[in-house]
């Protein structure tokens, strides 16, 4: 089959490899229909997640077609229409039970690869690094999905792949942001980040009753996706001082709640942004994390800063002093899509959101690296690039 | 509180391991007993009595009188010390130079040994009798060796070992507590001994089961088998982290996750069972060491004989001095986990070698053919040399060996 491999940084490659098959009895193969480039995987293609091998499948957010199936997998039938979420979840350990699916205890067999540099292991993921499990991606028209009895959910009404396709990641990921904030009424939530995950963290932040959402972006494109679909107020950080920007758009106070949708490689200027790229240069520092320590500064007394953004490794010069004093809270993780997936389908069917809004690019399997490419430097207004094999 | 009942349990379970060794094992196998060449002696200290002891052997033997032989014998003591890492006169004194170490952190104390914890949440009966059956130890240990075992208990063990060789054992279980406590042993007649405690107990707040699992290996001969052991980067950590997941996840799910079989671009995916690259450069930097050792020792000795065979000058304290400088190179590779710096001073002691041969080729006192000859062996070592110091955990790969040996070995 068709695979987009990873080779190093900024090299990726459409290769023949071989088929995957059925390894044990709770596995699924999904033919794919659809797959998309997810902001994560510019990580990957920056070279800024640690045990990527060359070679290596990418892609997790994808969705298909059943065409084989173990033994142990009841509940689905060859020809069902699936979309699998990127966490690979067991459904039956401790955290499984608690609804923490990318916490499964079960699924990264490379646990201990992650506890060497975590403390403990997440779950595994899809195409997403050694250390989180080695599995290949769905960046490819075949992909083999384990514990295929928990993960995928069926998709059996009239709507499109581009509609179903980011209830894989991106649309749960921007909700669950949301939903970390604990929204109340009258809130304002600022989002920094216009990417797919800050598009859909905006939308939900709606959906979950925000008064006012604030979109911080330096795109003009990706700031008028935010107005145009979701009526967010926008803000270029290039164009102003920020802080200073929000504190007087929310009365002297701030922002009741901060998200982070742009993680570990985030841009700045002036001088923050020079130390940040010495450090991360001289391997002193992993990720440049000049959005998180905003979102922290900007947050009002007492509010949430939510993070659904990724960070790998370690940072500095974390505003801790202003975490503390200021008592705010900190949510992350990756999210757990699998306890979204009903409640979100619901949602479009309902036609409360329609997350194909973000896809701006349509391409072939064979022209991902141009799609990786375009995506990473933001050319020609790219926000979404969804992959057809 | 009750965490602390549950530490205790823990440590028990250690104990268990250890003193199999010294109470049942040391009866059995009067060979291999645990403290008997237990590394007391720090590092740094064993290079530096490495060296020193090489010096006073090749002092001593230069002079050939009384005195001279009681400093080679001396130095030969102290070469011992070095290399083994064991000082007879400090565990006399009771002392050792070696760092302290928690009971739980024993990865890098004499013999591989490690015990780890998982919580499963199934009860302490049914994880006993999971254990008990034969394809459970089968399927837990795969990565690491090829285990048959049969219901009574007893079980055939087969490691892969260094150049294609495999180490073999047989191991019976000497201690059943039913849903609380398994422990089996390698038999007397097995060269290799290795000893495994699993202990059950009841994890808080209806939260499964806590198993613990201690594994240690006993090699054949004393350092060699340690040598061996880390140049097959067997990572006993990780042999337990790993292989209580699986019987973790064989309990929890009735499968063992894996990403064996997944495709990838790669030209000879282990899935395929083919050797990862990695691990050549793993083995050859062994080699290396053990080279380095040989040819060091044959310098130190018999340095006119090695004059010969090289068509070199006969300056035998040139010779011995390249020695001792070999001796370190070969036992800073072979003792120790970061290899790389090592197999660097291998290629910088290539080069005074290459330098040392071409000065040969001009003096009157040396017979050319042989010198040239070699002086391209020399070359070719070098070459060999740099390669893997250049491959040996160069930049982002470094996991990949660790990784590799840790789970990937069919």
């Amino acid at each position: 089959m068709k695979a987009t491999c990873w080779y190093g940084k900024h090299d990726v490659r459409v290769e023949t490899v071989p088929d995957p098959k059925i390894v044990n009895p709770r596995d699924a193969i999904v033919r794919i229909t659809s797959t998309a480039i997810c902001g994560s995987d510019v990580h990957l293609y920056d070279g800024y997640i640690p045990t990527m091998m060359r070679g290596d499948i990418l892609g997790h957010e994808f969705m298909g077609e059943v065409v084989e199936l173990g033994r142990a997998v009841k509940n689905l039938k060859i020809g069902d229409r699936v979309v699998v979420p990127f966490p690979i979840a067991c459904g039956t350990c401790f955290f499984c039970k608690k609804q923490l699916t990318s916490l499964c205890e079960n699924s990264n067999p490379n646990a201990w690869m992650a506890e060497k540099l975590w403390g403990y292991s997440p779950s595994g993921l899809f195409g997403y690094s050694h250390l989180l499990g080695g599995y290949a991606g769905g960046q490819a028209e075949y992909v083999r999905v384990p514990f295929a009895d928990v993960g995928p959910i069926k998709i059996d009404n009239g709507l499109t792949d581009e509609q179903v396709l980011f209830l894989s990641d991106v649309l749960p990921t921007g909700y669950m942001a949301a939903e970390n904030c604990d929204i109340q009424p009258g809130d304002t939530v600022a989002v920094w980040g216009c990417g797919p995950v800050g598009q859909f963290a905006i939308a939900s932040a709606f959906l979950l009753g925000a008064e006012r959402v604030i979109a911080i972006d330096r795109f003009p494109e990706r700031l008028n996706m935010a107005r145009d679909n979701s009526n967010a107020e926008v803000v270029n950080y290039e164009e102003v001082d920020l802080l200073d920007g929000l504190r007087e758009m929310t009365g002297g106070r701030g922002p009741d709640a901060c998200i982070d949708a742009v993680g570990m490689e985030a841009h700045g200027s002036g001088v923050i942004d020079a130390y940040d790229r010495a450090k991360h240069a001289l391997m002193l520092e992993t990720d440049r994390p000049l959005a998180l320590r905003e979102t922290i500064m900007a947050c009002r007394n007492g509010g949430t800063v939510s993070v659904p953004g990724v960070y790998g490794g370690f940072i500095d010069k974390v505003p801790m002093g202003s975490l503390v004093n200021r008592a705010l809270t900190i949510k992350t993780g990756q999210t757990h899509v699998h306890r979204y997936l009903r409640p979100l389908l619901e949602r479009i069917e309902n036609g409360d959101i329609d997350p194909s809004f973000i896809v701006t690019h349509r391409l072939r399997l064979e022209d991902a690296p141009d799609g990786y490419e375009m995506f990473t430097n933001k050319e020609d207004q790219c926000v979404k690039v969804v992959l057809k094999p | 509180m009750e965490g602390g009942v549950a530490a205790a349990k823990n440590v028990d379970v250690a104990r268990d391991a250890g003193a199999s060794t010294k109470d049942e094992g040391a009866g059995a196998r009067s060979g291999a007993p645990q403290h008997a060449d237990r590394v007391n002696v720090h590092r740094l200290e064993r290079v530096a009595s490495a060296v020193m002891g090489g010096l006073l052997i090749a002092g001593g033997l230069k002079r050939g009188s009384a005195v001279g032989v009681a400093a080679a014998l001396a130095g030969g003591g102290m070469l011992y010390r070095g290399i083994s890492g064991h000082c007879h006169i400090y565990q006399a004194l009771g002392v050792s130079t070696m760092p302290e170490r928690a009971a739980t952190l024993v990865e890098e104390t004499s013999e591989p040994r490690v015990q780890r914890t998982v919580t499963i949440d199934r009860p302490a009966a049914d994880l006993y009798r999971l254990w008990q059956e034969p394809a459970t130890l089968q399927e837990v240990m795969a990565p690491f060796a090829a285990v048959s075992a049969t219901p009574d208990g007893s079980a055939h063990w087969s490691m892969p070992g260094l150049l294609g060789r495999r180490y073999t054992w047989e191991s019976h279980v000497v201690e059943r507590r039913e849903g609380e406590l398994l422990r089996w042993e390698s038999t007397a007649a097995s060269k290799v001994v290795a000893l495994g405690t699993l202990g059950f107990s009841p994890a808080l707040g209806n939260r499964g089961t806590r198993v613990s699992l201690a594994l240690s290996f006993h090699s054949p001969a004393g350092v060699v088998g340690r040598a061996l052991f880390k140049a097959l980067r067997v990572v006993p950590s990780t042999i337990g982290r790993v292989a209580l997941q699986r019987f973790k996840s064989l309990a929890e799910t009735g499968e063992i996750p894996t990403n064996q079989g997944s495709p990838s671009a790669r030209e000879s995916p282990w899935t395929s069972g083919a050797r990862p690259n990695g691990h050549l450069y793993d083995r050859l930097t062994s080699g290396l060491g053990w080279f380095s050792l040989g040819l060091g020792f044959a310098e130190l000795l018999a340095p006119r004989k090695v004059a010969a065979w090289t068509g070199l000058p006969d300056q035998p304290l040139l010779l011995r001095a390249l020695g001792l400088r070999e001796i370190t190179s070969g036992v800073g590779i072979l003792s120790t986990r970061r290899r790389r710096p090592w197999l660097w001073s291998r290629v910088a002691g290539d080069a005074m070698d290459l330098a040392l041969l071409g000065a040969a080729l001009k003096s009157p006192e040396s017979n050319r053919a042989r010198v040239a000859a070699a002086a391209a062996a020399v070359a070719g070592v070098t070459a060999v040399d740099a390669i893997t110091s250049w491959r040996q955990g160069s930049g982002n790969d470094s996991w990949v060996a660790t990784y590799r040996a840790g789970t990937h070995r069919n």
